[in-house]
C-alpha cells in the first residue's frame, strides 16, 4: 500500500517535471516558428528558403535589406519588449501578492507617458529625446510612488494605493495636454498604443544591454519572490529582508518597464495577463514561472506585431491595441479550461 | 538560548506588551498562555523579529535579534505564524523545500544536500504519502504538519509556534504536540509556543509564561502556574484543579465562569 503510494508519488513529480518540460519546450519552438513568420511577413512577402539563401550568400541584395535591416532588428525588439514587460509584471505580482499587479500599477507607465507627451506636444523638436526622457518620467514617477508608500518601511496595501493615486494624477496631466493639444494628437496616438513600426538595430542596441540585466536579477530573485509568495511573516521568517526584496523587485521592475516603454512607446497588456498564462500553464514556482513569462512575452509581442503590420496592410495599426482585442479572449479561454485556477 | 528583557510593544501607541522579561534555556519546552488579546501572538512576533519592540531588548544566544543579519536569525529560529497560506499549486514537499532557503545564497537553487534534509523533515512528520499532495488539499492538521515540516527545514536550533493547533481535533492536536515532542526530545531543539488548551500546555510544556493585559503575571514549571488563584484572577474562571496519574502535572476542569460585575451587566442588559 505505501509503496504503491510511494511509486504513484514518484511517477506524479515525474509527470510534473516532464510537463513544465514538454511546457517549455513547446513555448520556444513557438516563439521561433514566430520569428522566422514574422522575418517572412509584412508589406512584401518571401518565403524562408528565400529568406536563408539572401542572408547567406547575399546574391538578393532587396531580401537581404529588408530582412536584415527592417524585419530583423523589428523582431528582435518585439522580443525584448515582450519579455522585459512580462517579466516586469511577474516580480511586481510577487511582490504585491495582487493578480491585478501589472507594470502600470507602480507609476512607471503613466510617469513614462506624461513626460513623452509633453515633450511631443509641447517641445516638438525635441522628440529625438522622448525614449531618454520617458524613461527618467517613468523611473521619477515611481520614485515617487515608493516614497508616498514609505513609512517606516513599505506595506504591499501603501504600494498600491500610492501607485492608483499617482497614476491618476499623472494621468490626469496627460488628459489635460491632450485635451489641450488636440490638434496635435494625432503624432502621438501611435506612440501612446504602442507601436514597434521604424525601428532599427540602434533600438536594439540600446535596448539590449539594460534588458540584459534586468532579467539577470529577475531570474537571480527567484527564490526572494517564491519565499514573498508565502507572506511577509513567513517571508521574514526565511530570512528575506522584505524592505529591501520589494525595492529591488520594484525597481528591477519599473526599470524593464521603462526601457521598453521607453523605446516602443504604451504597451499595457502584456504585463498583466502573460504572468498569469504562464502560472497557469507552469504553476506558481517562480524558478519556472518566471522564465516562462519571459517566453510568453516575446511570443506575445512578436504575434501581435505580425498581426498589427499585415492584416490592414500597407496601414500599420498599434501593436498595444492588438494585444487587447487577440489576447483577452485568449486569456479567458485559458481561464475557464484550467479549472482551480482563482481559488 | 533566547532571552528578552524589558519588552514593551505598541500598535499606534497604545501598548499591547509591556515590560515583559523572559528567559529562555536550549531544550526547554515553554508555552505562553493567557486571555484572547493579551499580546501573546505579539510577544512572539517581536522575540522572532518579526515586529519592531518600542523598548526593551530580545537575545538570541546572547545578540540583539534586531541587530543579527535576517538570514542568519533564520538559520537558528524559526517561526510559525497563526495564519499560513500558500499558493494554490504548492505541494508539501514544494513547501517544505522552502524551509531551505534560509540556507542558500539568494541565487541558488536547492542541492543534493537540500533533498535529504527535506526528506528528512517530511519523514519526521510522517507526510511521506502526502508529500506530492498540494497543500491547499489537505486536512487542517495535514497542513499544520506541513508546515511544522517547512520550518524543521530550517534546521533551526528554537522553534516558535502561534497556536499550532487551533483549529484541529483533538487527535490531531495530540499528533501535533507529540510531534513537537519527538522533535524536542530527539534534536533537542527548544520550543516557544502559544497554547489555548491549558491542559495540553500543562502535559507539554516544561515552563509557562502567564501573560495578560500585556503584563507577565507569573512563570514556573505547571504545577506552580496552572493554580485556581491563576485562573481566576486571568481567566476569570472557577475551576477544579486535579493531578495527572502518570506525570503528576496538575490538569484543571473548569466549572463556570466567575459572576463578577462585569458579567452581571450582561445578563441584565440581555434580560
Ligand atoms: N496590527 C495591529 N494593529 C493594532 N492593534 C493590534 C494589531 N495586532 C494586534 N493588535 C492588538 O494587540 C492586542 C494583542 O494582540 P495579539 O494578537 O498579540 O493577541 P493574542 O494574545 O495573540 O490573542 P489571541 O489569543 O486572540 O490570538 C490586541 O488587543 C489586538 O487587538
Ligand atoms: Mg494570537
Amino acid at each position: 500500500m505505501q509503496s504503491q503510494s510511494a511509486k504513484y508519488a514518484q511517477f506524479a513529480v515525474r509527470k510534473r517535471l516532464a510537463k513544465r518540460i514538454g511546457i517549455f519546450i513547446a513555448e520556444i519552438s513557438l516563439l521561433v516558428i514566430l520569428a522566422v513568420i514574422s522575418l517572412r511577413f509584412g508589406s512584401v512577402r518571401f518565403s524562408t528558403g528565400e529568406i536563408i539563401n539572401a542572408l547567406i550568400d547575399g546574391s538578393d541584395s532587396t531580401i537581404r535589406t529588408i530582412v536584415v535591416n527592417i524585419r530583423m532588428p523589428r523582431t528582435a525588439l518585439a522580443i525584448l519588449v515582450g519579455a522585459s514587460l512580462a517579466t516586469s509584471g511577474a516580480l511586481l505580482q510577487a511582490v504585491l501578492r495582487n493578480p491585478l499587479a501589472s507594470p502600470g500599477l507602480i507609476g512607471v507607465i503613466a510617469g513614462a507617458s506624461l513626460s513623452a507627451i509633453t515633450i511631443m506636444l509641447l517641445f516638438p523638436a525635441l522628440t529625438v529625446l522622448v525614449p531618454f526622457i520617458a524613461f527618467i518620467g517613468g523611473l521619477v514617477s515611481t520614485l515617487l510612488v515608493f516614497t508616498l508608500a514609505w513609512k517606516k518601511g513599505m506595506s504591499i496595501i501603501r504600494i498600491i494605493l500610492a501607485g492608483v493615486a499617482v497614476n491618476a494624477m499623472l494621468g490626469g496631466g496627460t488628459s489635460l495636454l491632450s485635451v489641450l493639444y488636440s490638434d496635435r494628437i494625432q503624432g502621438v496616438i501611435m506612440w501612446l498604443n504602442g507601436t514597434l513600426a521604424g525601428k532599427s538595430w540602434d533600438q536594439v542596441k540600446l535596448l539590449l544591454p539594460y534588458v540584459a540585466v534586468g532579467l539577470l536579477v529577475a531570474v537571480l530573485s527567484v527564490n526572494v519572490a517564491n519565499s514573498l509568495q508565502l507572506g511577509d511573516e513567513a517571508a521574514k521568517n526565511l530570512g528575506v529582508r522584505l524592505n529591501l526584496a520589494r525595492i529591488v523587485l520594484c525597481s528591477t521592475a519599473a526599470f524593464l518597464t521603462g526601457i521598453s516603454v521607453a523605446v516602443v512607446g504604451i504597451i499595457g497588456f502584456v504585463g498583466l495577463i502573460v504572468p498569469h498564462v504562464s502560472r497557469l500553464l507552469v504553476g506558481s514556482d517562480y524558478r519556472f514561472m518566471l522564465p516562462s513569462s519571459a517566453i510568453l512575452g516575446a511570443v506575445l509581442l512578436v504575434s501581435a506585431d505580425i498581426v498589427a503590420r499585415t492584416v490592414f496592410s500597407p496601414i500599420e495599426l498599434p501593436v498595444g491595441v492588438i494585444m487587447a482585442v487577440l489576447g483577452g479572449p485568449f486569456f479567458l479561454y485559458l481561464l475557464r479550461k484550467v479549472r482551480g485556477y482563482g481559488h | 538560548m533566547i532571552s528578552a528583557k524589558g519588552l514593551s510593544v505598541a500598535y499606534d501607541k497604545k501598548n499591547v506588551v509591556s515590560n515583559f522579561t523572559m528567559d529562555i534555556k536550549e531544550g526547554e519546552i515553554v508555552s505562553i498562555i493567557g486571555p484572547n488579546g493579551s499580546g501573546k501572538s505579539t510577544l512572539l512576533k517581536v522575540i522572532s523579529r518579526l515586529m519592531n519592540a518600542s523598548n526593551g531588548v530580545t537575545y538570541l544566544e546572547g545578540n540583539d535579534v534586531h541587530r543579527l543579519p535576517t538570514k542568519e536569525v533564520a538559520k537558528k529560529l524559526a517561526i510559525l505564524g497563526q495564519h499560513n497560506h500558500s499558493p494554490s499549486d504548492c505541494t508539501v514537499r514544494d513547501l517544505v523545500a522552502y524551509g531551505r532557503v534560509p540556507h542558500k545564497q539568494w541565487y541558488e537553487f536547492s542541492n543534493y544536500d537540500d533533498n535529504s534534509i527535506v526528506d528528512w523533515a517530511i519523514s519526521v512528520t510522517g507526510l511521506q504519502e502526502f508529500e506530492h499532495r498540494c497543500v491547499t488539499t489537505l486536512s487542517g492538521g495535514e497542513r499544520q504538519r506541513a508546515w511544522v515540516a517547512m520550518a524543521l527545514a530550517q534546521k533551526t536550533k528554537v522553534l516558535i509556534l502561534d497556536e499550532p493547533t487551533t483549529y484541529l481535533d483533538v487527535s490531531h492536536q495530540l499528533e501535533v504536540m507529540e510531534l513537537l515532542k519527538k522533535i524536542n526530545e530527539e534534536y533537542k531543539m527548544t520550543i516557544i509556543m502559544v497554547l489555548h488548551d491549558l491542559n495540553q500546555a500543562s502535559k507539554y510544556s516544561d515552563r509557562m509564561y502567564v501573560i495578560n493585559k500585556g503584563k507577565l503575571v507569573m512563570q514556573g514549571c505547571p504545577s506552580e502556574v496552572i493554580t485556581k488563584k491563576m485562573l481566576r484572577d486571568v481567566y476569570k474562571i472557577d475551576a477544579h484543579i486535579s493531578a495527572d496519574q502518570v506525570s503528576g502535572k496538575p490538569l484543571f476542569f473548569p466549572l463556570g465562569l466567575l459572576k463578577n460585575k462585569d458579567t452581571k451587566e450582561m445578563k441584565s442588559k440581555i434580560v
